[in-house]
């Protein structure tokens, strides 16, 4: 197995993750809240929420730009 | 302290795309300005001026958006809205304080942790097409026009949704 392989189920894993938690918190557990709770209590206070822009803005550049 | 304030889950009656302080529909527009304008985006090769221009009035127009939202004095840092029922304590404020289990954020947190830990990992090892990094496997799947237009419309909607808590 190639490190190419190793670096995408690390990947995989990861998505399911996420995936897997943001279902279980809008079905199962529903004391788990999911991404967007973690998101908006980011963005509750102002330093954070400039951060937050200030990287969306870089995330955005770096995608579609670099 | 064992619950911290975060945002509240919406009751049945709300809809999910209120609870960003929007309508639904502000969103269905939204969805679809970020669908048209990533189609044209998808159409402009990385490293030319015609994508900085593109991705670059985006981001002017959020940070301007957000500006302006500031000025206007909403939301304020206590998580109150200004203006009309904004002095009144008990007017609906998008629901922005409530308290969330330490569970939550220790599973996020996790998650997040691993995510940057693995991305961290592949960015100082080389050769990259065997150490794929996040970025450079959207590269590769952004040979797909769909699957760029689709990011680049969910880009947009992060921003606004973010200037919009």
């Amino acid at each position: 197995m190639s490190w190419r392989w190793i670096t995408l189920a690390g990947w995989s894993v990861l998505a399911a993750a996420i995936v897997a938690t943001e279902l279980a918190a809008h079905t199962v557990m529903r004391r788990l809240q999911g991404f967007e709770s973690i998101m908006a209590f980011l963005a509750r206070s102002r330093p954070t929420r400039v951060a937050l822009l200030l990287g969306w803005g870089w995330l955005g550049w770096h995608l579609f730009v670099r | 302290m064992s619950r911290m304030h975060l945002r509240r889950r919406p009751s049945p009656d709300v809809l999910p795309g209120e609870r960003a302080g929007g309508r639904p529909w502000k969103w269905v527009a939204i969805g679809a300005v970020g669908l048209v304008w990533g189609w044209f985006d998808a159409h402009t090769r990385t490293f030319t001026i015609p994508a900085e221009v593109s991705a670059g009035i985006v981001i002017a127009a959020v940070y301007a958006y957000a500006y302006a939202r500031r000025r206007r004095g909403r939301p304020t840092d206590t998580g109150g809205v200004r203006g009309a029922g904004g002095s009144n304590p008990t007017a609906p404020t998008s629901g922005r304080t409530a308290p969330v289990a330490r569970r939550t954020i220790a599973i996020w947190g996790a998650i997040i942790t691993l995510a940057v830990a693995w991305e961290l990992f592949a960015l100082l090892h080389l050769p990259r097409h065997l150490h794929p990094t996040f970025s450079s496997l959207y590269v590769e799947a952004s040979r797909l026009l769909l699957v760029r237009v689709v990011t680049f419309a969910a880009w947009l909607a992060l921003g606004i949704w973010i200037v919009l808590q």
